[in-house]
């Protein structure tokens, strides 16, 4: 399930629990859509790991956002999660908190 | 005239659906004298029957009929699976563009107004008979394609015993068709051997084609003339411009010098190399860096290390890793490899990734796998 909320001109993506496919494709658009007008923070303190299509998606919203001169923030990553993008240099891309 | 369009040099067949007598008879006359084999069906009901028994190549279709209409049948054709592909062309006698464009509407390719014209009629089935030809052969030629890169792909993972001289051991299951994981080992030069593994995310189609273009341009771009590092800037600049969004793949290289043991290691974004040294221990090369085939300019992760001889170092990819649930904390699932290496660390080089294998990997049997280890 993925819950994106609008705040202060900031979009909030939060994916809960298991990615499947449905919920990848749901957050890409979700990125892809939300990249043209503003910020957008995923949140991802609802999810214990990431399977490497939800990476996918991560980076192509990513790369949607870089597209409008913004970038990717990422809130709420548990310290696997973390370990995980920094290994992947997605910590060089995104801005984690 | 032969144009050869289902049934291998057979007719092309045309089914003929008309509820006038006289026009269907007129209608099938003209295409047989064209060489074609008819079929001539008087109503809706019965054509759909033929279309679905017969499989025509083309089928000419009266809208106006007592009954199931014209716009009913192409609409239950377009339904069905096994007839959804051939191509309809309307008969009718209504000139007005609105029942010509719900026609089109509809799926149907062209449209004829009665009374027609022999020769219209002949023109325009002739050249969609020939876009059917064509688009059958160039689907088929597109499967012929990607199953020869699949193949390919087989032919260009490297066995142990095809160089012996470079003293690797491989498992490696693909559990399913569109796989990403890869391997590969080069020989540049005498006492110079380079060991790749690689991994495209997702599991289609794409996923495969993915994985066999970056193992391609690995062998292309892997040579004296270049480090591992800038092998992979190489083979990341060629894969950005080529890889579908939302796609990227990871993986390890390691070039190691069989003279001097020095060994150099350049990851994208890669779990982490295993390196079993020979007098008992096992650690990691962890080394941050950017995935492959997204970002311009990435920026890998790359050291070098001095092998004494008897190590080991073993790539793999993150099905040998990851948790049965599917995700891609590895950090959980290495400790276990370091183990279990230790564990094996005696075995032959040959059949150390098979063990690893066996260990390891039955929890997630869904992912594909690929183990290489090698030794100095």
């Amino acid at each position: 399930m993925v819950r994106v909320t609008v705040e202060n001109g900031v979009s909030r993506i939060l994916p809960q629990g298991t990615l499947d496919l449905n919920a990848i494709t749901e957050i890409q658009l979700a990125l892809e859509d939300a990249a043209k007008e503003r910020e957008i923070i995923v949140d991802l303190k609802g999810i214990q790991m990431l399977s490497s299509s939800a990476i996918g998606a991560l980076i192509a919203g990513h790369n949607a956002l870089r597209a409008h001169g913004r970038k990717l923030k990422i809130e709420g990553a548990s310290d696997g999660i973390r370990h995980l993008l920094r290994l992947m240099g997605l910590d060089r891309h995104f801005d984690i908190a | 005239m032969n144009l050869g369009v289902a049934h291998s040099g057979g007719r092309p067949h045309v089914l003929v659906v008309d509820d006038e007598r006289a026009n269907l008879a007129l209608l099938a006359l003209t295409l047989r004298n064209e060489g074609y084999e008819v079929s001539t069906s008087p109503s809706g009901g019965d054509a759909l029957e033929r279309a679905r028994g017969q499989s025509p190549d083309l089928i000419l279709l009266d809208v106006l009929m007592p009954g199931m209409d014209g716009y009913q049948v192409i609409a239950a054709l377009k339904e069905d699976p096994s007839t959804s592909r051939i191509p309809v062309i309307f008969l009718s006698g209504m000139e007005d563009l609105s029942a010509k464009l719900r026609g089109f509407s509809l799926g149907a390719v062209d449209y004829v107004t009665k009374p027609f014209h022999v020769e219209e009629l002949r023109a325009r089935v002739r050249i969609h008979l020939q876009l059917e030809h064509g688009r059958k052969v160039l689907v088929e030629e597109q499967a012929r394609r990607l199953e020869q890169l699949a193949v390919a792909q087989r032919m260009l993972m490297v066995r142990p015993e095809e160089l012996p001289q470079a003293r690797f051991g491989v498992s490696h299951v693909m559990r399913e068709e569109a796989g990403g994981d890869f391997y590969d080992v080069l020989e540049p030069g005498p006492g110079w051997h380079g060991y790749l593994i690689g991994d495209a995310s997702g599991h289609d189609l794409g996923t495969s084609l993915v994985a066999a273009g970056a193992q391609v341009l690995m062998r292309q771009n892997a040579g004296p003339l270049w480090s591992p590092t800038q092998t992979f800037a190489l083979v990341n600049d060629a894969l950005v411009s080529w890889v579908p969004s939302g796609k990227f793949l990871t993986a390890v290289f390691a070039s190691l010098n069989r003279l001097t043991g020095v060994l150099q290691v350049v990851s994208a974004a890669h779990p982490p190399a295993l390196i079993l040294d020979s007098s008992g221990t096992a650690r990691f090369l962890e080394l941050p860096g950017d995935v492959l085939g997204v970002f311009h300019g990435a920026r890998f992760g790359a050291t070098e290390e001095v092998l004494r001889p008897g190590d080991k170092v073993v790539l793999y990819t993150d099905g040998l890793v990851e948790r049965p649930d599917g995700g891609v904390v590895w950090s959980s699932g290495l400790e276990r490899l370091r183990e279990c290496a230790l564990d094996h660390r005696t075995e032959s080089i040959s059949d150390l990734p098979a063990r690893l294998h066996a260990d390891l990997a039955e929890a997630n049997p869904s992912d594909d796998v690929a183990v290489l280890a090698f030794e100095y």
